[in-house]
């Protein structure tokens, strides 16, 4: 008995030292910091800082400007360019005062240095990159670039986050040397990275001081949490202070949106970017490749329903190929695909396609009205928007067979043209208004064989590549509007969710943007 | 005894050097013939946009991806030959550096839950096996039911819900220090708690009603000196080679449990890699992993020489 009463004493002694261990590791949690004037903002990303553009726009300035309409401006670094009528040579007038963050100047030198770095080193597989030639100084300020042949979106590249974020010459060892990869992280933003720890985090310090007066964060803690749900319960739990920024589309799950909402310590703000989730159409195998069928697919799916039920009206449903609100897409206004059932009814009707049996779906030939939906794994809200479809499709007497493959498997299957219907987004928009043109509907330019495309839509688009004339532009994605080309969905907002001790987000104007200089944290 | 593990090793080394040459060959292979173009995957990531055929090409070229498999593979092993395992399509770093950066933290958290579930599961085994129906058996069953039906993600996101949001002591995620390790380690160890508990449990049942335990006890051995010292040692051999492919596993990488706690381990990023059709890490991590998963069982081989010396090259195992 005695012995039993020892041992019961030892084992409660054990529980109070793990409980203790517990509680007090808990103590050294993470939580947004503002001690000794120091603002810290905690920020989750699902991958490491290295390949976060959105992050890295922090910590480097791109070679050109870009505004919300994705048309290349002056920026920090240049502030004019001028081309040559053969399309063959560029002259860009640079700032003058900038300093890279260990003190490099921004003038000539480095800005040759940068781009014949990106001709012939670790991005030499950029198209636009590989069209460079020579680049020369032609005095401290000016430098001159020219180009094996034209390229239409040179200067369009020039101002891609992705691709043209400029890294000081001494990033590289040894510093100057145009092939080597990128040892640190040294730019010309109002951040400079401390500290990196690969697949981790990065710990970024404000550059530039702030000016007196302003309480803004002087710091910035990158944290990697792979897992989307797991990063709302970082934020829930105080851990983080912001989510879904540092990716374009944001990882932030729509479903969680409502319960983010409810909770008082949480902000949740959307930003459309105009780029929309569409199903890609295979326009010729199949039933889908009579016109007829596509339009009446577009007209039988309800999509205020499928955005207002799924996606908590997280998004804004998708009418058109893109959006009627940019000046290179206006011509699309009036010509949405708005929820008809009866129409879409008549439209399978008239191209012969009859409901015969008990079922409900339609016939012709004997053959029944079929659809393969290829759905890539990862895409967001893939599964429930995939459901969705085909509910409402049955309701027109269409069957559609979903079809959930690995991306890198989903992808081959659309270099055959191996589908009816395959779930994408409109790729490059809106920084790159020409995205889905050439990456889909031009013939021999992209990489969707069974996309629409003809011999009079190569021409539109070649012309408004040419002329990057907005009407141009307008006028092609007009013709695929009206070719139903794709059953677009929704627009993919970009959510962010945020502590309310943070003030002073805003969007950035590009979907790949990130500026998080403005930010302060309340105590 | 140690004159005995030259000999073991000798006779281990081939097969070990065959299984993963063919592990790297296999790899290689079943990603290469997988369909989907890491071109294209990659410059759709690093961009987001969708690549022209041209860039595609030319990514291709850069990295001699249109060469014929053979001529890749065989382009591979020389550099492995040359201390090199070739560098990631998708992040532009050495393979070996990519996994040297993620290894020690899914290394630190194999080790911390397998050591857990040792603890845990041997202890409970052992009770429940030296007082079987008593409530100490049936919390065990308890346990190990629950270990084998609840899915470690749920229950990692629970014990976020609970110990990180509503009591608010232990870090929803993270790496570092002890406090970030806690709820991974429970997480991923309450699986294998479960198959060590059971294991444990049937093997020290058969060995408690073994001729030699009752001899023992009519020794006047103390019941602690019995349990430990004989009947234990002899139960614990199916315990050792089910904990040895455990850590095997685990030190393989554990996604679910990284995903989840932004745990650095190589699991995430093989899992990534294997989506981008990265090739070059495909191929190094699955030889790296292999590698290791080899050192291991040699390791518990060697381990059952010291537990049962009937084990060694050429003992007797029937006595």
């Amino acid at each position: 008995m005695k012995r039993e009463s020892f041992t019961s004493l030892k084992l409660l002694a054990l529980f109070c030292l793990v409980g203790c261990m517990i509680i007090t590791a808990g103590c050294v949690g993470q939580s947004a910091q503002t001690e000794d004037n120091v603002q810290t903002l905690i920020v989750a990303g699902p991958a490491d800082f290295d390949s976060r553009v959105e992050m890295k726009m922090n910590v480097y300035d791109v070679f050109l400007g870009i505004n919300a309409d994705g048309k290349p401006i002056p920026g920090r670094l240049v502030s004019s360019w001028n081309e040559s009528e053969d399309g063959l040579t560029y002259i860009f007038n640079l700032n003058k005062g900038i300093e890279f963050h260990d003190g490099t100047q921004w003038n000539a030198s480095s800005a040759a240095w940068f781009l014949k770095w990106c001709s012939q080193g670790p991005r030499k597989s950029d198209i636009a990159f590989s069209k460079i030639s020579n680049v020369l100084e032609v005095d401290n300020d000016t430098i001159q670039v020219t180009l094996k042949e034209p390229y239409g979106a040179f200067i369009k590249s020039l101002s891609s986050e992705s691709t043209s974020q400029v890294i000081a010459p001494t990033s590289v060892e040894p510093a100057w040397s145009t092939d080597e990869e990128i040892v640190s992280f040294i730019g010309t933003g109002k951040f400079e990275v401390e500290n990196y720890v690969k697949a981790q985090s990065a710990e970024l310090v404000r550059h530039d001081p702030t000016s007196d007066g302003e309480t803004l964060i002087n710091r910035i803690s990158y944290r990697v949490i792979p897992d989307s749900y797991a990063s709302v319960s970082a934020l829930r739990a105080g851990d983080v202070d912001i989510i879904g920024v540092a990716d374009h589309h944001s990882t932030v799950p729509y479903e969680q949106i409502p319960q983010m909402m409810s909770d008082p310590n949480i902000i949740v703000e959307k930003q459309s970017y105009g780029r929309y989730q569409v199903v890609e159409l295979n326009c010729y195998e199949g039933p889908l490749s009579d016109i007829r069928i596509r339009e009446a697919i577009n007209l039988g799916l309800d999509r205020d329903k499928m955005v207002k039920e799924l996606l908590a009206s997280a998004a804004e449903p998708a009418y058109s190929v893109v959006s009627p609100t940019y000046p290179w897409a206006s011509s699309l206004a009036g010509t949405e695909y708005t929820y008809d059932p009866e129409k879409a009814k008549n439209l399978l009707d008239q191209a012969g396609w009859i409901v015969t049996g008990t079922d409900g779906i339609r016939e012709k030939d004997g053959k029944k009205l079929t659809l393969t939906y290829i759905v890539p794994q990862g895409e967001a809200n893939s599964d429930s928007i995939a459901v969705y479809i085909q509910s409402e499709m049955k309701k027109i007497g269409i069957e559609v067979d979903i079809l959930v493959l690995e991306s890198g498997a989903a992808g081959e299957e659309r270099q055959k043209g191996n589908y009816d219907m395959y779930l994408h987004h409109s790729s490059g928009v809106p920084s790159l208004p020409e995205g889905p043109l050439t990456g889909k509907y031009h013939s021999t330019w992209g990489s969707w064989p069974a996309s629409y495309h003809d011999a009079e839509l190569d021409q539109l688009i070649e012309t408004a590549i040419a002329t990057g004339a907005d009407e141009d532009y307008s006028a092609a994605y007009l013709y695929i509007q009206e070719k139903y080309a794709c059953m677009p969905l929704y627009d993919i907002e970009k959510i962010a969710a945020y502590r309310n001790s943070v003030k002073g987000f805003t969007f950035p104007s590009s979907i790949y943007g990130l500026d998080l200089s403005t930010v302060s944290i309340e105590p | 005894m140690a004159g005995d593990i030259p000999i073991l090793l000798a006779r281990r080394m081939p097969w070990a050097l065959l299984t993963i040459f063919l592990a790297s060959i296999l790899a290689f292979s079943i990603m290469y013939f997988a369909p989907g173009n890491p071109a294209e995957i990659i410059l759709t990531q690093e961009t987001g946009n969708e690549p022209t055929r041209e860039a595609v090409l030319l990514f291709m070229n850069n990295y001699g991806l249109e060469q014929p498999f053979l001529k890749q593979y065989a382009a591979w092993m020389t550099n492995l030959f040359s201390g090199s395992l070739g560098i990631s399509l998708r992040t532009g770093d050495p393979v070996l550096e990519e996994f040297t950066a993620r290894f020690p933290a899914t290394f630190i958290l194999a080790v911390t839950a397998m050591s857990f579930s040792l603890v845990v599961g041997i202890s409970i085994g052992v009770l429940s096996a030296m007082r079987p129906r008593s409530s100490v058996d049936i919390f065990g069953n308890f346990i190990a039911s629950m270990g084998t039906s609840i899915p470690s993600f749920w229950l990692a996101l629970l014990l976020i819900l609970v110990f990180s949001i509503h009591l608010d002591i232990l870090p929803s995620f993270g790496y570092g220090g002890i406090q970030h390790l806690i709820l991974p380690t429970v997480a991923l160890g309450f699986l294998q708690i479960s198959r060590i508990l059971r294991i444990t449990r049937e093997s020290m049942l058969d060995a408690l009603s073994e001729d030699y335990v009752f001899e023992a006890y009519a020794k006047g051995l103390k019941e602690r000196e019995v349990v430990v010292k004989h009947a234990f040692r002899n139960a614990s051999v199916p315990i050792v080679t089910q904990a040895g492919l455990d850590i095997g596993t685990l030190l393989g990488g554990t996604v679910i449990i990284e995903q989840i706690f932004g745990w650095p381990g190589i699991g995430n990023f093989l899992l990534t890699s294997v989506m981008s059709r990265d090739y070059p890490v495909i191929a190094g991590f699955v030889l790296l992993i292999a590698l290791i998963f080899v050192i291991v069982n040699i390791f518990v081989d060697v381990l059952y020489v010291y537990i049962d010396p009937r084990m060694k090259p050429g003992g007797n195992i029937n006595g």
